[in-house]
């Protein structure tokens, strides 16, 4: 089934279509979910309803940028607006700095699985979280993350900086990737 | 250890592995969306459901009455016929008094002698008592001289008018009774009334047809309610009216000969309405040779274990409850021989033992090629033990045959047969992978269209004016409820106590 044909399906609610489509992107947007929720049960929720509103809004969709783009954006903005249903995750969002995250040094695989990475997001509290989740993955601005969160523009900048710097300090520890080595100015000077 | 050169390179690295991350949402999740998308398609079905059960009910009402006023011992004759003759005879000698419908109406009207001798008027089987061995003429002059007595006379001779405008004489009696009336053939033929010529050919056959029904009075099937119509009063002042009107009528067209309805007509129809408690249980065998071979390459392709061993040793499972409703028509071939149809829903439920886990891939391969689904039930060890619900809910058409071991048609035993092709509305079936490690849900390899046979054994009886009938059943599905390329067949069983109505009498 073509991607036309499972949208012209989709809009007249046919069932097939309607499956096709979930199958084919209901792994993906479960993992985006999942960045954003506390645990899988809450992620399914989040897809479930995200599923909803794409299959009822199927007919706006106007074949600009991709499908798959336009999908996803509706997913978090369900994720978005679920989580601001959460009184913890408001309150969370004003913490000015989270600390108290703990991780344990563990024998990392040579191999990077992705999941791990994921999961090391996911240990980061939950205000911490979302604006990194749509920063650095999603690519929405800083204005952007204001105004869908509520907060203020540079709320959000110094809460991405803020789980940044966690990120890749629980990243280190669990040796996941290496600190950047910092640049020896003279040596760039005399052998450049 | 992935090494980071540059601040960008951390977004870049995390957005890469992000977008690599994959996870499986269990089923439940399109079930929910599914429920929500096509909430209004459902409540169509069910307004379907609700409308074929509707109409069945109509149709049963419909057939119901005509079986009954079929079955009404009737001579049906014209209003203006009956009159002609009444009139004939009362020509002679009228004198006030109060017809034979004074029973009931206390119409003061003429009378004479050969209002006895008439047997046009009616009379009423079902009133008359045969525990009074009285004729029918002392009964009618009981009730001439008697007017003001209401509900004594067991006899009611009356002219009825039905709503299409035709009038009703109802004769009721036992033969011996019968023989004491006189014989119609006998009456003078009204002069001048050439269009009641076809009368008195009809008195003379049904009395012909009477003497011989009589003889057999089974057959008699007899009304047990007399027409609730307003009765002729044949006064005085408007009989010279009524002699000028009849000397105009139109001829008698010969259909209202056919009117006579002498003979017992057998129920054509009975509608049955039934409800049967089950329990269901499955039976499980691998598919044929040829498929298991098939499949066992397959799967050693696949680096799956074959299914090395008896499929029934593997698995856990239980019986559970479940249900079928339906209407039946009997369609009564002779007397003992019925032919049945109807509509019938049927919810078969067992449980399989099984044990939830993380979500992991599970195989299933078939003829041609390996399907994967993810689990989250393991067939023999995992965190926590569950039983896993299987149903079925379906709609079928019995059609079958139906014996009755006694001539009672009240209170008998019978035995009954059917073949159900089945339509499998709604399922939950967890199928075993082929490594009979998990469970999982494959709803593209149910069987949609099945067929199911149905034994019962019933016995009928009649409790006031209900017909009920209560005895064991058990069904059979002839076909897997998955399709061929399944390996595996799963056959069910339901066992139940059928308890049915009869809606019509």
């Amino acid at each position: 089934m073509t991607e036309e044909a499972i949208i012209k399906g989709c809009i007249i609610n046919d069932a097939t279509a309607q499956r096709e489509l979930y199958n084919r992107f209901c792994s993906k947007m479960l993992a985006v979910c999942y960045r954003f929720a506390q645990s899988k049960e809450d992620a399914e929720d989040m897809l479930q309803e995200g599923f909803i509103k794409v299959f009822s809004q199927i007919h706006t969709y106007e074949g600009r940028g991709s499908f798959e783009g336009w999908i996803r954006k509706i997913i978090v903005h369900t994720c978005i607006n679920i989580l601001k249903r959460n009184k913890k995750f408001n309150d969370n969002l004003d913490i000015a700095f989270a600390s108290g995250v703990h991780t344990r040094e563990e024998a990392v695989p040579a191999i990077i699985h992705a999941k791990q990475i994921v999961e090391c997001i996911r240990a980061l509290p939950i205000g911490y979280r979302t604006v990194l989740n749509l920063y650095a993955i999603e690519g929405y601005s800083h204005k952007e993350i204001a105004e869908m969160l509520d907060i203020e523009e540079s709320t959000s900048r110094s809460q991405y900086t803020r789980a940044r710097a966690m990120l890749e300090e629980i990243l280190i520890r669990k040796k996941i990737i290496q600190k950047p080595k910092k640049e020896n100015w003279l040596m760039n000077v005399m052998f450049r | 250890m992935e090494y980071l050169k540059k601040n960008g390179d951390f977004e870049k690295f995390l957005k890469e592995k992000a977008e690599q991350y994959r996870m499986h949402p269990s089923e439940k999740v399109w079930e929910g969306i599914y429920r929500s998308l096509h909430r209004r398609k459902r409540n169509y079905t069910y307004g379907w459901i609700f409308l074929i059960v509707i109409t069945s009910l109509l149709i049963w009402r419909n057939v119901s009455r005509r079986e009954s006023f079929s079955h009404q011992f009737a001579i049906r004759l014209p209003d203006q016929q009956l009159h002609h003759i009444s009139l004939n005879h009362f020509s002679e000698n009228r004198t006030p008094g109060y017809s034979t419908n004074a029973v009931n109406t206390k119409t003061p009207v003429s009378t004479d002698d050969n209002i006895q001798n008439s047997t046009i008027v009616n009379t009423d089987f079902t009133r008359f008592d045969i525990t009074k061995p009285r004729t029918i003429i002392s009964d009618l002059s009981d009730a001439v001289n008697n007017p003001v007595e209401e509900s004594s006379t067991e006899i009611s001779s009356s002219v009825s008018t039905s709503d299409t405008g035709v009038q009703t004489a109802e004769a009721s009696a036992t033969f011996e009774e019968f023989k004491e009336l006189p014989a119609l053939e006998q009456f003078p033929q009204p002069e001048g009334l050439t269009a009641s010529n076809h009368y008195y050919q009809l008195q003379s056959q049904t009395a012909h047809l009477l003497e011989e029904k009589m003889q057999n009075p089974e057959e008699l099937h007899l009304s047990k309610t007399p027409t609730e119509t307003p009765r002729t009063a044949f006064t005085e002042e408007n009989n010279e009216q009524q002699i000028s009107e009849q000397e105009s009528l139109p001829f008698i067209p010969d259909r209202h000969q056919e009117s006579i309805q002498v003979k017992s007509v057998k129920r054509a129809w009975i509608w049955q309405l039934y409800f049967t408690p089950t329990i269901s249980y499955r039976t499980l065998a691998e598919n044929s040779v040829n498929a298991y071979v098939t499949t066992s390459a397959s799967m050693n392709a696949a680096g799956i274990m074959p299914y090395a061993s008896d499929v029934n040793s593997m698995v856990y499972h239980r019986p559970d409850m479940g249900f079928q409703i339906g209407i039946k028509s009997a369609y009564v071939l002779s007397e003992k021989w019925n032919l049945t149809g109807g509509l019938q829903f049927s919810v078969s439920k067992y449980d399989i033992k099984a044990f939830q886990h993380p979500d992991e891939v599970a195989t299933i391969t078939l003829r041609d090629r390996n399907v994967s689904t993810i689990s989250r039930f393991r067939n023999t060890n995992g965190i926590k033990e569950n039983w896993l619900r299987n149903f079925y809910f379906s709609a079928g058409i019995p059609i079958g045959v139906e014996k009755k071991f006694s001539e009672n048609k009240k209170n008998f035993i019978g035995m009954g047969a059917s073949l159900q092709p089945t339509f499998v509305i709604d399922n939950r079936a967890y199928l075993i992978s082929s490594d009979y490690k998990n469970y999982a849900e494959m709803p593209s390899l149910i069987r949609r269209m099945n067929v199911n046979s149905s034994v019962e054994i019933f016995t009928q009886q009649q409790t006031g004016k209900i017909r009920w009938r209560v005895g064991p059943q058990v069904r059979y599905q002839l076909f897997s409820s998955f399709l061929k390329k399944y390996p595996i067949n799963e056959h069910l069983f339901d066992f139940g106590i059928k308890m049915g109505v009869q809606l019509n009498k």
